[in-house]
């Protein structure tokens, strides 16, 4: 997964929200991190299927979830992008590319929230 | 405090925990709108709520919703999690109840912002509470014994009088006045607050006793007859004569003349407290320390 180094992270992730999250116990940033990933593990592929399925309110609020969790790790363009899908979904129909990029995002996100909490 | 976070994200779930105990606060844990209901809906649940808007079962302004038709006692103070911010979505809130809003992702000073109003408001509930509870017991008890008051036994009295036949005693200190005259007031008090001791004590669960006023005491006898009424007050007559009160090394002896009464149910009360009365005045004058029984024909004495 090709990812440029740090100079695209500061947009990618808000390092201000991982350094407050910090302030509320060093370990918490990875803890929610961890949480996070584990997570995605399971609702990532419901997401996937759902949008196959047509079932448009699930992958809403899946989205939503999803879209609130990488809020709270600061996880930005992510939260665009799964908000972008969530809007999608709740007016029509969510492309496959809108999918493709959602995974795609999701792999340069979470490389650059690994970077940022080492 | 315990406060209850309900959100069906994981990794928010973790942060609000973490800000929430580092704030000293013990945090219960739901994972959807059926679990927040379940908690809140259990016996002493947490007064504190932060409530995901959007998750399984129930959202947040359900669980609000429902919250509030339990009523406002004891009040729980409801904080909403979202990121909607509309006018209409914060006036869909607060008509369901919701106290506040914290926007996501949440703000660990936001956050602890948005708690100090609800602890103000739930700790001045409680200090309102018990302000009510103090005036409640003081509105029915007397002050001197902690007995019932006048009010509150002539109450009972009547609620009893409209179930079942019903037996009062109506007992009064013997030359209380010299008690008072003699030893001072506040020996007077302790033979009273003694008194109202010995009679609680001495009854069963399913009767009462209540301070009349002044030296006179009210027992109130659900379903006990006359005869057992009398055996009652005869019980009674003999553990006050044993009572010692003791006053700068002297021992103090009590009595006390008591009259018996009963009558079936819906017998006004007045008829019964007059006959008791009545009684309680004819043991006085057949020399004090007695107990008398009503009888239609005339008061009979028993001791």
């Amino acid at each position: 997964m090709g990812v440029e180094p740090t100079r695209e992270e500061p947009t990618r992730v808000d390092l201000e929200r991982l350094s407050s999250l910090r302030e509320i116990a060093p370990e918490l940033p990875r803890q929610m991190f961890a949480a996070f990933t584990a997570d995605l593990g399971l609702s990532l592929p419901q997401l996937v299927l759902h949008a196959t399925q047509g079932n448009w309110e699930q992958v809403r609020a899946l989205a939503h979830r999803l879209k609130g969790a990488a809020a709270s790790l600061g996880a930005v363009a992510l939260q665009d992008h799964l908000e972008e899908i969530e809007e999608t979904a709740m007016v029509g129909v969510v492309t496959d590319r809108q999918l493709q990029e959602l995974q795609g995002e999701l792999a340069t996100s979470l490389l650059s929230l690994e970077r940022s909490l080492s | 405090m315990e406060v209850l976070v309900a959100d069906d994200d994981p990794t928010t779930q973790l942060m609000m925990k973490s800000s929430l105990e580092r704030l000293g606060y013990h945090v219960r844990l739901a994972t959807n709108g059926t679990e927040a209901l379940a908690i809140l809906g259990s016996e002493n649940p947490p007064r504190l709520a932060i409530l995901d808007w959007e998750m399984p079962g129930a959202s947040g302004v359900e669980v609000c919703r429902w919250i509030r038709t339990g009523g406002d006692e004891p009040y729980t103070y409801i904080i909403l999690l979202t990121s909607r911010t509309s006018l209409s979505d914060i006036v869909e809130a607060m008509d369901a109840g919701a106290d506040s809003f914290i926007r996501k992702p949440v703000d660990p000073n936001e956050l602890k912002a948005r708690l100090r109003p609800g602890h103000r408001m739930l700790d001045l509930q409680r200090q309102l509470i018990r302000a009510r509870e103090a005036y409640r017991y003081q509105a029915r008890h007397d002050g001197l014994t902690s007995l019932y008051n006048r009010t509150a036994i002539v109450e009972i009295l009547k609620h009893a009088l409209e179930v079942g036949p019903v037996s009062v005693a109506m007992l009064d200190v013997d030359h209380f006045k010299q008690i008072n005259d003699q030893l001072g007031h506040d020996v007077g008090d302790r033979v009273l607050v003694e008194l109202g001791r010995v009679l609680s004590q001495s009854l069963r669960p399913e009767d009462t006793v209540g301070r009349l006023g002044g030296e006179e005491f009210l027992l109130v006898l659900p379903g006990v007859d006359t005869w057992e009424a009398a055996r009652v007050g005869e019980r009674l007559r003999k553990r006050v004569e044993d009572l010692q009160v003791t006053e700068a090394g002297r021992v103090l002896r009590v009595t006390v003349s008591v009259g018996v009464a009963t009558a079936g149910s819906h017998t006004p009360y007045t008829e019964l407290l007059k006959r008791a009365d009545r009684t309680m005045y004819a043991a006085k004058h057949a020399g004090r320390n007695k107990v008398i029984v009503w009888s239609d024909d005339s008061p009979d004495m028993v001791a």
